[in-house]
């Protein structure tokens, strides 16, 4: 049989062969997911460049492009620095407005808003909108709370004024309670109305709320009480028995007084009492003293004429009639007045007043008992003499107090309070320098006094030094008399050596001062 | 600009820039499977045609030899129609073998052009993508 054709089979083709591709391919991907979080992070950390950088920036900040994450975060940093700084700015100024507009909030939101313009004509425009949110938020507050103080400062003025005028009639009605007059009385009834109807006006506009004006009824009762007891118990004070009346106040229980109320006005009426006291006690302090100095005027004017032998028992009677002279005082006088002044001075006390005249004042030396009448009024018109004389001068007192320094004494020192001995120095050198200063002429007398104190003082230091001289001289003989340095050894030696020496050393020491 | 900084942005520049090239690479690739493909489509189809023409000498010898055994005339009557049969269809067989061969190597190369577009742009993505991650990233501002 003959073979016939064969026709074609079907064909499949072969697929392509991809694996280099799919290689190079997820590579690509690999390596752009790698890039891309490779960017994201070089996103994220300009981004923290730039938020660090930009939260240096102070003031209007120089804004950079949006266009890059470091701008961004740059432009975002700055610009919460710049708000930040804007705030403080406006908390100042508007604290400040605050403080100048008390109470008046119209004038602080006029102030505000000009200050609002100010700060946003000078703020970026992508701060602006953070800008007046924070200033409104501010500005709303101070004007709340300055609406808030004008309310409280017209509440306080209200109530002020209430509390005066409720003051006003308290007294009122306290007054003519303790006047103790029947018509007077009469009115106290309408003057509580007036109180009563002051309260519920504070309280009807809204000044005083039911609490407060229950306080101050109670208050105005209980100072009315205590405004009537007090005014008894000054009357009982002028004309009674103030002990007394407190002694019923603190048994008794006044009505609208508590017992620490009571406690409290019984303190206060006893501070007033002894107050009272403690005047009349100096009142009657002033009046005896007083009567002290008329009486010690009296008794000078007394002396002085008895030394002038001006005063009579009349004038003595006169002068204690008139509260001038003491009774006490009136009989000595009598008694000197008719012992006829015979006494005779003292000699050494004459010496030391004469020689010390300006020590002594006037009233010393009228009282002086150990001198006769005529020695004191003599010495009295020596001392007037000297006091205008040049004793009376600076230079004499810088010279006497020179003579003091030179003696050991203590400069202007009284001489009651020296020893009989300084006593007796004293007076030898100051009799020795007044007669070379007298014996000058008048005018020298002054310009020379110090120079001639110097002359007194060197002659006395010498004599002081001849004296301190001859003493140490005797203490060393004295000393050296029973003592033989060739017997003695050791510390007794040494001992004696030494104290010789220190008395030789003395020795030449007050030696070299008495030649001087 | 501070090293940590550096480092970033240079791994990202890299790796944009190499994913960029391997991107580009993955398309060319495809492009040179699908032409080589198409190739190889060509090269197979001159093969089926070649076997397809031994398949019809074959045929055409093996009824010339019974028709000589036989004494018929190949030429005429039932033996000429089986011949031109078996021809007609050799030829149709052939015509649809180029038309289905040239199709398949148009879609190949056609399909390799279009990878290699693919690839590029994938590139050109990366690193475009790169670009905006470093600019937005770069320090400074």
């Amino acid at each position: 049989m003959a073979q016939r054709y064969q026709r074609d089979t079907l064909y499949t083709p072969q697929s392509p062969d991809f694996s280099a591709a799919n290689t190079a391919s997820q590579l690509s991907q690999a390596l752009s997911a790698f890039s891309q979080r490779s960017g994201d992070a070089l996103g994220r950390r300009s981004a923290q460049l730039g938020a660090a950088e930009g939260a240096q920036s102070t003031g209007t900040p120089q804004l950079k492009n949006n266009f890059t994450a470091f701008g961004r975060a740059y432009n975002d940093a700055a610009l919460r620095n710049y708000s930040i700084e804007q705030y403080a700015e406006i908390e100042k100024q508007l604290g400040r407005l605050e403080n100048e507009s008390t109470a008046d909030p119209d004038k602080f939101q006029a102030l505000a808003d000009g200050v609002r313009r100010g700060i946003l004509k000078a703020a970026p425009a992508e701060a602006r909108a953070d800008i007046v949110n924070l200033f409104s938020r501010r500005m709303a507050e101070g004007v709340v709370r300055l609406d808030g103080q004008r309310l409280d400062e017209r509440k306080k003025l209200n109530r002020g004024m209430i509390e005066q005028g409720l003051q006003t009639v308290s007294d009122s009605i306290s007054r003519k309670a303790a006047s103790g007059n029947p018509q007077l009385m009469a009115e106290i009834e309408e003057d509580e109305l007036q109180y009563e109807l002051m309260v519920q006006g504070g309280l009807n506009d809204g000044t005083l709320s039911q609490v407060e004006a229950s306080v101050l009824r109670a208050n105005g009762k209980k100072r009315i009480t205590a405004q009537v007891i007090t005014g008894l118990f000054e009357r009982e004070t002028k004309a009674g028995n103030p002990v007394q009346f407190l002694e019923k106040l603190m048994d008794s229980a006044p009505e609208d007084l508590s017992d620490d109320d009571k406690q409290q006005l019984v303190g206060n009426l006893f501070t007033r009492l002894n107050r009272r006291n403690t005047l009349e006690r100096e009142s009657e302090q002033l009046q005896a003293d007083e009567l002290k100095q008329r009486y010690a005027k009296g008794e000078k004017h007394a002396t002085l004429q008895l030394l002038s032998g001006q005063l009579s028992t009349d004038r003595i009677e006169q002068l204690v009639a008139n509260d001038y002279l003491e009774p006490s005082v009136a009989r000595t006088l009598q008694n000197e007045l008719e012992s006829g002044g015979t006494k005779v001075d003292d000699d050494r006390e004459r010496l030391h007043v004469e020689t010390n005249l300006l020590d002594f004042s006037e009233q010393d030396i009228l009282t002086n008992s150990r001198l006769s009448f005529d020695t004191r009024r003599a010495l009295i018109e020596k001392r007037r003499d000297l006091a205008t004389g040049w004793r009376s001068t600076q230079q004499a007192k810088e010279g006497a107090d020179r003579i003091d320094r030179a003696l050991g004494i203590i400069p202007g020192m009284n001489a009651n309070l020296l020893s009989d001995e300084d006593r007796r120095a004293r007076d030898q050198a100051l009799t020795e320098w007044y007669d070379q200063v007298d014996a000058l002429p008048e005018g020298e007398r002054q310009a020379k006094s110090i120079e001639l104190s110097q002359t007194v003082i060197d002659r006395v230091i010498r004599n002081n030094a001849g004296r301190e001289l001859a003493r140490l001289e005797s203490r060393l003989r004295a000393y050296s008399q029973d003592k033989n340095p060739e017997k003695l050894k050791g510390a007794a030696l040494k001992e004696y050596q030494e104290t010789v020496t220190r008395y030789e050393r003395q020795i030449a020491e007050t030696r070299r001062r008495a030649a001087q | 600009m501070d090293p940590v900084t550096a480092v970033y942005l240079g791994a990202t520049i890299l790796a944009g820039g190499v994913a960029a090239r391997s991107a580009h690479n993955a398309g060319k690739a495809t492009e040179i499977q699908y032409k080589e493909q198409a190739k190889q489509e060509e090269v197979s189809a001159r093969d089926r045609e070649i076997e397809r023409r031994r398949r019809l000498v074959q045929a055409l010898s093996s009824q010339n030899a019974e028709a000589g055994a036989a004494g018929i005339d190949p030429t005429t009557g039932s033996r000429r129609a089986m011949t031109l049969e078996d021809a007609r269809l050799a030829q149709m067989d052939s015509l649809t073998d180029r038309a289905m061969t040239n199709r398949r190597a148009i879609n190949l190369r056609s399909a390799g052009r279009n990878a290699r577009r693919q690839g590029d742009l994938q590139a050109a993505g990366s690193l475009l993508n790169t670009g905006a991650s470093v600019a937005d990233g770069w320090p400074g501002g």
